[in-house]
């Protein structure tokens, strides 16, 4: 084949992208999180396309490489399923995608974001994020595969649990990656050195979590997230990590207004440390903080924050 | 020894139509070869046939008839040294171009007494198809020996006469076979067409 002369993929405007990665706790739930995986990535393509010309599918295997298959070619048909797997503790996936007339970044990207979107314990093989553009926000308890990349090429922000997060002087430093063009974040078309980036923490004690706090925390930080839109922000990440004396850490991120991601296991107990964590473009520090301060006060999880008191004003001043 | 390559769009049905071949061909007795490609760096029609209990070769990460045609052939080598089958079925990519593929496969050195091109077409999204990639599609099925009308389980009425009538058009002479893969419906007719 010469170098001019085209593929058949460049001839018939098709691409094809694909992961490999592996699933721990693998169950018939999981097997049908993955089905809706395909799913969701097959809705994408048809509202890029107009259509579904090719196909989604999916290996997920032992390894000795037996186990089942997915594959979607048509929405009215759902997925099919080839093969039976049995609960495994680990499990191998391959997830790849066929189609025509869509950006090949941007279906890497909403294969991804399916991924993601299936609560499923899983890692890649290889980060994502090299083609993604992304501010993404990492945990890395272990350790990510992508860690350095990410620190030398992109504006992404990553925690090593227990420590400061460095992430402040990539905000500064670096252009955002998204334009505002297509963004699943939220995010606005804006400029990091034009335009104010807003991060804020509040650290205290959590005293007496149930299961119920849960959802009261989210309350929380779903009303932060609202502030920040009512007042023409825009919210990148609002964190809360918890840190029980006798328990693993539970971190609760929020990227995209309801949807929330809970990593490690909600602790009941009497008393943990908390941080909370929001950054927001377009709005200062101060002003995060201030309303971060006043949804912990507001929330019916008991809790007390370190530092000086947040808000000088009456409890008034800034819940209207 | 014969070598059969199955072209069609993607999610036409050709791996379904490949595992219903290498069972009919092992019914008969004969040794089959099976080479799947996907142009994708993630292959996952190896893993299906392995599912459903076949073995195949794989070629990922790119397509035989153009970037990985290399590949092809010295596979195809190794399967004639190795294996030496009666029959090699050759599932390229959905987005390959099967003549291309018959072409690699007669420069290729091995002994074929023949090569066969299978069209497979996908009733579903045929008018999608066409509507959108005529002249792809086109491109495919205008070199394959017959031309199979995949999924006439999920036809509407009259859906695979209009189909036919397109085909028969576009191609005079080549012969039309309306199948279901998945249910068997009519694929005696095109195991009494291959050899």
């Amino acid at each position: 084949m010469s170098d001019q002369e085209q593929t058949s993929l460049e001839i018939a405007g098709g691409c094809a992208v694909g992961f490999t990665g592996s699933i721990s706790c693998y169950n018939a739930d999981a097997e049908a999180r993955f089905s809706k995986a395909l799913l969701d990535v097959g809705k994408w393509v048809v509202e890029e396309s107009g259509s579904l010309l090719g196909h989604i599918k999916a290996a997920i295997v032992k390894e000795d490489g037996s186990g089942i298959t997915l594959n979607l070619t048509d929405l009215e048909n759902g997925v099919e399923h080839h093969g039976r797997l049995d609960p495994q503790e680990k499990v191998s996936f391959s997830f790849m995608c066929a189609v025509l007339d869509v950006d090949e970044h941007e279906l890497k990207h909403a294969m991804w974001h399916a991924l993601e979107d299936t609560g499923l314990d899983y890692s890649l093989d290889e980060a994502p994020c090299h083609c993604h553009d992304h501010d993404h926000h990492h945990h890395d308890e272990e350790g990510c595969g992508c860690h350095h990349h990410h620190d030398e090429d992109h504006g992404h922000h990553h925690h090593d649990h227990g420590e400061e997060c460095g992430y402040h002087h990539h905000h500064e430093d670096q252009e955002p990656r998204h334009g505002g063009e297509r963004c699943c974040h939220s995010h606005k078309s804006s400029r990091y050195e034009e335009v104010e980036v807003g991060d804020a923490m509040l650290t205290g004690t959590f005293s007496d979590l149930r299961p119920e706090s849960f959802m009261s925390i989210l309350e929380s930080m779903d009303s932060i997230w609202d502030w920040i839109c009512s007042v023409d922000g825009a919210p990148e990440l609002i964190e809360v990590t918890i840190a029980p004396e006798d328990a693993d850490w539970a971190v609760i991120t929020m990227t995209e207004k309801d949807f929330t991601l809970l990593e490690g296991k909600f602790p009941t107990c009497k008393k943990a440390a908390f941080r909370l964590e929001c950054v927001a473009i377009g709005v200062n520090e101060k002003e995060i903080k201030h309303r971060a301060f006043h949804a912990l006060e507001d929330s019916d999880v008991k809790n007390t924050i370190n530092g000086q008191p947040y808000c000088g004003g009456s409890h008034g001043c800034c819940h209207n | 020894m014969y070598v059969y390559i199955l072209g069609g769009f993607l999610g036409s049905g050709k791996t379904t139509l490949l595992m219903k071949l290498a069972s009919m061909y092992t019914k008969r007795g004969e040794k089959t070869a099976l080479l799947v490609n996907e142009s994708g760096e993630i292959g996952v029609d190896g893993a299906t046939l392995k599912a459903e209990g076949y073995d195949a070769i794989e070629l990922p990460n790119g397509c035989i008839c153009c970037s990985l045609s290399g590949t092809l052939q010295s596979a195809l080598r190794n399967i004639e040294k190795d294996i030496d089958p009666d029959v090699i079925i050759v599932e390229p990519t959905g987005l390959a171009l099967p003549h291309k593929v018959k072409e690699l496969v007669r420069v290729s050195m091995i002994d074929a007494d023949e090569t066969f091109i299978i069209g497979v077409a996908d009733v579903q999204r045929f008018d999608d198809l066409i509507r959108k990639k005529e002249e792809f599609f086109t491109m495919q099925m205008s070199h394959a020996d017959f031309v199979l009308i995949n999924k006439s389980d999920l036809a509407k009425e009259g859906q695979i006469e209009e189909i036919t009538s397109w085909i028969k058009k576009k191609f005079p002479g080549k012969p039309v076979i309306s199948i279901s893969a998945k249910t068997e419906e009519n694929l005696d007719k095109v195991y009494e067409m291959m050899r």
